[in-house]
């Protein structure tokens, strides 16, 4: 689909929406890389490669946690822009741009980061010198601001770099049409993310419920084995 | 005085001012102005979920919020990030990745609600025990509800990411995709390496996964030359 001018502007807010989301706007969870790919790819019509960058993306980050006042990646900017160059440039070659997009950006917004906490504690102590802190409402709207603004730059950014790289997509990319290519490149991409991300996952699970924890994975682990065999047993029947 | 559905909004802002230095300071006082007395100009930092038992107290009752103040936030972001960040984003983000194998509306939707409603009630529930004052706080937080929580989340959380690992390998295991079993093979040992050595493993998650996969498409990439 090409890069048409509403779609810039719904691509810009729906970057913005994510990015404010993961700090500043109540934290739904739309910044998840998952969420936010998916919903730039279905802005621009092809929600399917904008899914396996979501995935990969998703791997790579599976839960950021704040600790200690830890910067952590703008997954939501970097979600949104990676689904949108994924939905823009054609076949695997769009996939892979994505995703490299997407680790970029994620990266690059940790000094962002850095910049828009100095300037929210500016703009807080400003607020509270004024006579019963009058300004307050004014610093948090601009509080949201300044993160939605990058998360909107962030994905105009991979809009147009994406309709400027690319052509027009030929055919509806389909999860039937990424058949033969999902087990090269990106398919291996992301298995290479998936194991890495499953560990962070399970150690996060371990942490948690202390050493039973293995005995649960394990019951899941046959439990996901047996639910395929079912399913499948099911649909060839 | 501000009523609860204008606190749970409010409340949603409460880290629109994050910085080092007052931390949620500035949406704290922000979410509270306008209630019965001044709360204090003190840093302010806790779990944004479970927020709303001190912005409830210190509306309600802000002498009795300002006597609490530490021991309170540092309870609550305790408790709170394990729930909410420990626990409960990444079942979220389990189910989002169960979920994609549907398709990329399913991804997305399982992923939010399995999240959201449960934590829109922590708020909701936190921020009603909150306005009720220290006693309810206490009854929920002490040996309540909240930490009870805990256990079977985890449990929950540990079988998710089984099943997720199961029917992700199930496919490969039927077609009998030895390539594709061998990078499995190889993600485990990765994967069990990480575990044993604990701490944080996404420091080096990135380029790892990187160059898994670079290595995997060049390898690919000959095998299919040399066939051809």
């Amino acid at each position: 689909m090409s890069f048409i001018p509403c779609g810039v502007v719904l691509i810009a807010i729906w970057g913005g929406l994510c990015s404010a989301d993961q700090r500043s706007l109540g934290g739904r969870q739309i910044h998840q890389p998952i969420v936010a790919a998916v919903g730039a790819g279905l802005l621009l019509g092809a929600p399917i490669p904008a899914l396996l960058v979501g995935l990969w993306l998703q791997l790579v980050w599976p839960v950021t946690m704040p600790v200690g006042g830890r910067l952590l990646p703008d997954t939501g900017a970097a979600g949104a822009a990676g689904g949108a160059t994924a939905a823009l440039i054609a076949g695997p070659l769009g996939v892979i741009a994505g995703i490299l997009l997407g680790l970029l950006l994620g990266f690059a917004s940790i000094p962002w980061e850095r910049r828009l906490r100095e300037r929210n504690a500016a703009m807080e102590e400003a607020a509270l010198e004024r006579r019963g802190g009058k300004g307050l409402g004014r610093a948090v709207a601009r509080g949201i601001a300044g993160p939605f603004a990058r998360g909107a730059l962030c994905a105009l950014f991979a809009g147009t770099a994406g309709s400027l790289l690319s052509p027009r997509l030929a055919d509806p990319v389909t999860l039937a049409a990424l058949g033969p290519w999902i087990g090269t490149a990106p398919g291996s991409l992301i298995g290479g993310a998936a194991c890495v991300g499953l560990a962070t996952l399970l150690h996060r699970a371990r942490a948690e419920s202390g050493t039973g924890s293995v005995r649960w994975v394990a019951g899941g682990f046959l439990g996901g084995l047996l639910a395929w065999l079912l399913l499948h047993r099911g649909a060839g029947g | 005085m501000r009523t609860l559905p204008s606190l749970l909004l409010r409340g949603f802002l409460l880290q629109a001012l994050y910085n080092f230095k007052g931390q949620q300071r500035g949406g704290f006082l922000w979410i509270v102005a306008g209630s019965k007395g001044p709360a204090g100009r003190g840093p302010f930092n806790t779990n944004p979920t479970l927020a709303g038992y001190a912005i409830g107290l210190s509306v309600s009752r802000p002498d009795e919020f300002e006597r609490v103040r530490p021991a309170l936030t540092a309870a609550l972001g305790a408790l709170g990030d394990r729930i909410q960040l420990g626990l409960l984003r990444p079942l979220s983000v389990v189910a989002g990745l169960l979920g994609a194998m549907a398709g990329p509306l399913a991804a997305a939707a399982a992923l939010l609600l399995v999240y959201n409603p449960p934590e829109l009630y922590l708020r909701w529930r936190s921020l009603a025990g909150g306005l009720e004052g220290e006693k309810r706080i206490l009854a929920d937080v002490g040996k309540g509800w909240i930490p009870r929580v805990g256990p079977p989340l985890a449990r929950l959380l540990a079988i998710a990411i089984g099943g997720l690992a199961g029917l992700w390998l199930a496919p490969l295991l039927a077609a009998g995709r030895l390539g594709d079993a061998l990078a499995g093979a190889v993600g485990v040992l990765l994967a069990v390496w990480l575990i044993g050595r604990g701490g944080d493993p996404t420091k080096v998650a990135p380029p790892l996964a990187l160059a898994m996969g670079a290595a995997w498409w060049l390898l690919e990439g000959l095998m299919l030359r040399n066939r051809g």
